[in-house]
């Protein structure tokens, strides 16, 4: 097995290993270009968030990128190489697409050898790989049952346990979570971390923004084939300024301690349940002291979970609204 | 790369093809079913110079010299005997009158028989217009018989076992020993055709259910060639195209004979010729199914134009109905089916032994189809991808 490589941490310093510039595209007969001048680049072990409603052009974005369809204008450069011409860079690439991509009257193991095969693994390396994937997606009590009797988040496992196989040093993950369970998806969001932490360049598109915001360094959102922000995940939460605390209190709030929480913007849902803009980690302490002063606690505190949504809803009002 | 790619990809369909039962049964049942049906039930349309043997029970009233000589050169023909049994309804019944022997020896007289109570309902026309010109042969020998011992008495003639002279030969004979169109001979490669070109459906849909999973295009980001895909679909196609000549040649030669019919008769045939047809007509089985396949984009279209257009090659190129029965009009129309060179190829090949060269033209006609259609689907497909 390759061993990992490690984490670049100084990504703006890293020379993209994903570059794309001016990209065009319309499908023949379509009235609208699928995609429009589109540009972003994806520096090496960077996890990539690719975020935008349906027909956006996120899956025309990933097939051009894995060389299955000609732009009409632009370029794409993966590691140097013209995905079209590049069966080397196919040899370093793979993708977990949307769909169950893979046989269903073959085994879980019949269908990653085939993809060992495919791939052109070795006798002895396919081995240590399939030992590697099916362990990372946790499979291996199901490999030899036919892949058709498989439930939903086996069938995603098994999805992307078949682009592990080729160890890929990126990896295009077009919504790897969608419809599961959630033992599957901790599975598969567990497996990307790992990959995340032994370097793995991911592009990740999903409709889950808690997803995308614990797993992306960077985001390219698009809107109706257009570009319409992107940035790294910090620049794009920053974006609205603002970050949100949801508390449920031990008790109820009374009118002095509402008012004491009136300066953090406290949007009250419940007697005792209350949301907050806290822009950073001391404006929660100071907001838990506030609460302590008035005989309050918090019996459960989220922070940060769907900032990331509020975010992308501003985004798309906004560019509905121009 | 190449090989290890190419393997995967053989392995993978094989183990698709061996796990989908109703391909199989389509493809060596179906064919195997046909040759069995059709050569039983045609074997006696195809009986060159024979035919069915009908029986004539006779009620004798005159019981004459002449009536036996009558009966004895009705006996000798092909197509009669004279039976003694109950009649049934393979049987003609003849009435011969009393005075019909003395008849015979008078210029003036017309000897009577009759068809009594007629004619079985079950013969037609033809069958009794045949009976009536062999008893008009046998009255007339009867008749040359009597006549001779009349005006000859020393002389000792037997009409029965003179020769006629008549030599006939068919046209399908080049040399002596080309075998005879038996219904075996005609049906084993005729359906042979037709379920070899069958694989069109199990092929053509494996093909469009991978577009629909979407493998095409997972395939398309993996390093494999695009010819080792390509190869590793149609190679074990191309094997059980040469597994279905094997199996239907023994159907013709041992399960037809075990059931009552005749057996394909394999000696004489050049088993170089049988193997370059059996390959070319695979080539062009597997370039129709390719070019189906990057036409339809369902499924139940696939099965559909699969289904339907072999049928429609298969009635056009004499699979159904021999090319020679044909009216000529329709022979030239039989000339576009692909199945049609097929079954020249083998026919010229079982019926006359043709070797390698012999069936060349054919072969090449078959392979030029089968590269035409793979071209042509993967230029299509190459314009879809794009």
């Amino acid at each position: 097995m390759n061993s990992p490589r490690p984490r670049k941490h100084d990504m703006a310093s890293t020379p993209p290993l994903v570059q794309v510039e001016g990209l065009t595209h319309r499908y023949p007969g379509a009235g609208v270009d699928a995609l429009r001048a589109v540009d972003f680049r994806v520096a090496e072990g960077e996890v990539h968030g690719l975020l935008g409603p349906n027909g956006a052009g996120k899956s025309t974005l990933l097939a051009i990128l894995t060389g299955t369809l000609r732009p009409d204008r632009g370029q794409v450069r993966v590691d140097g190489l013209d995905p079209r011409h590049g069966r080397r860079l196919r040899g370093i690439s793979a993708i977990v697409p949307q769909e169950y991509a893979f046989y269903p009257a073959l085994s879980g193991r019949e269908n990653l050898a085939f993809f060992g095969g495919v791939y052109g693994l070795p006798r002895r390396l396919y081995r240590e790989r399939l030992a590697w994937c099916t362990d990372i997606c946790q499979l291996g009590e199901v490999l030899e049952r036919p892949a058709r009797v498989y439930s939903g988040g086996l069938k995603r496992r098994l999805n992307l346990a078949i682009a592990l196989l080729n160890r890929p040093r990126i990896l295009y993950l077009d919504e790897p979570t969608v419809g599961i369970d959630a033992h599957s998806r901790q599975t598969i969001l567990g497996a990307i971390r790992t990959l995340r932490e032994q370097g793995t360049t991911m592009i990740y598109t999903s409709h889950y923004m808690e997803e995308v915001e614990a797993i992306c360094d960077s985001l390219t959102v698009i809107n109706a084939g257009q570009v319409i922000a992107s940035g790294t995940l910090e620049q794009m939460l920053g974006r609205l300024g603002i970050t949100r605390l949801y508390l449920e209190l031990s008790g109820t709030a009374d009118k002095q301690a509402q008012q004491a929480l009136a300066t953090w913007q406290a949007q009250w849902q419940a007697p005792d349940k209350v949301v907050l803009e806290a822009a950073d980690s001391s404006d929660i302490v100071r907001i838990l002291q506030a609460l302590a002063q008035h005989g309050l606690s918090a019996r459960r505190l989220r922070y940060g979970i769907s900032r990331l949504e509020a975010v992308y809803m501003q985004l798309l009002e906004d560019t509905e609204a121009s | 790369m190449m090989g290890r790619g190419l393997r995967a990809c053989i392995n993978k369909e094989g183990l698709l093809l061996w796990r989908d039962p109703h391909a199989l049964v389509l493809l060596f049942l179906m064919p195997a079913a046909f040759i069995l049906i059709m050569s039983l039930a045609l074997q006696e349309q195809f009986r060159a110079g024979e035919g069915l043997t009908h029986f004539v029970w006779v009620e004798d009233l005159d019981e004459s010299e002449g009536s036996r000589k009558l009966l004895a050169y009705i006996d000798a023909h092909d197509s009669f005997r004279i039976s003694d049994e109950e009649p049934g309804d393979n049987t003609f019944r003849l009435r011969i009158a009393p005075g019909f022997g003395a008849s015979l020896d008078d210029d003036n007289a017309r000897p009577a028989v009759y068809l009594t109570p007629g004619v079985p309902a079950s013969f037609d026309g033809q069958r009794e217009q045949l009976f009536l010109g062999a008893l008009r042969e046998a009255l007339g020998r009867a008749r040359i018989e009597i006549f001779t011992a009349r005006v000859a008495p020393d002389f000792d003639l037997d009409l029965a076992t003179v020769d006629d002279g008549l030599e006939v030969r068919y046209l399908y004979q080049r040399d002596e020993d080309d075998v005879a169109p038996s219904a075996v001979q005609q049906n084993v490669p005729a359906w042979l055709v037709f379920g070899a070109f069958f694989i069109a459906i199990p092929l053509s849909t494996t093909i469009i259910r991978e577009r629909e999973l979407g493998m095409d295009r997972r395939l398309r980001t993996t390093p494999v060639f695009q010819a080792s895909i390509l190869l590793g679909k149609l190679l074990p196609y191309f094997v059980l195209n040469q597994m279905q000549v094997i199996v239907m040649l023994a159907v013709g030669i041992y399960a037809v004979p075990a059931l009552g019919g005749e057996a394909l008769q394999m000696s004489g045939v050049h088993s170089g010729a049988m193997a370059v047809m059996a390959a070319a007509i695979s080539l062009a089985a597997l370039g129709y199914a390719l070019l189906i396949a990057v036409i339809c984009r369902t499924t139940e279209q696939a099965t559909l134009l699969g289904g339907t257009g072999n049928i429609l090659l298969a009635a056009l190129g004499g699979i159904m109905v021999p090319k020679f029965i044909m009216p000529p009009a329709l022979q030239a129309v039989a000339e576009v089916s692909p199945m049609a060179w097929g079954l020249d190829g083998l026919l010229a090949a079982l019926l006359h032994g043709a070797d390698i060269a012999g069936v060349s033209a054919f072969a090449a006609t078959l392979a030029s189809f089968g590269g035409i259609a793979i071209l042509l689907a993967w230029l299509i497909q190459r314009q879809r991808q794009v």
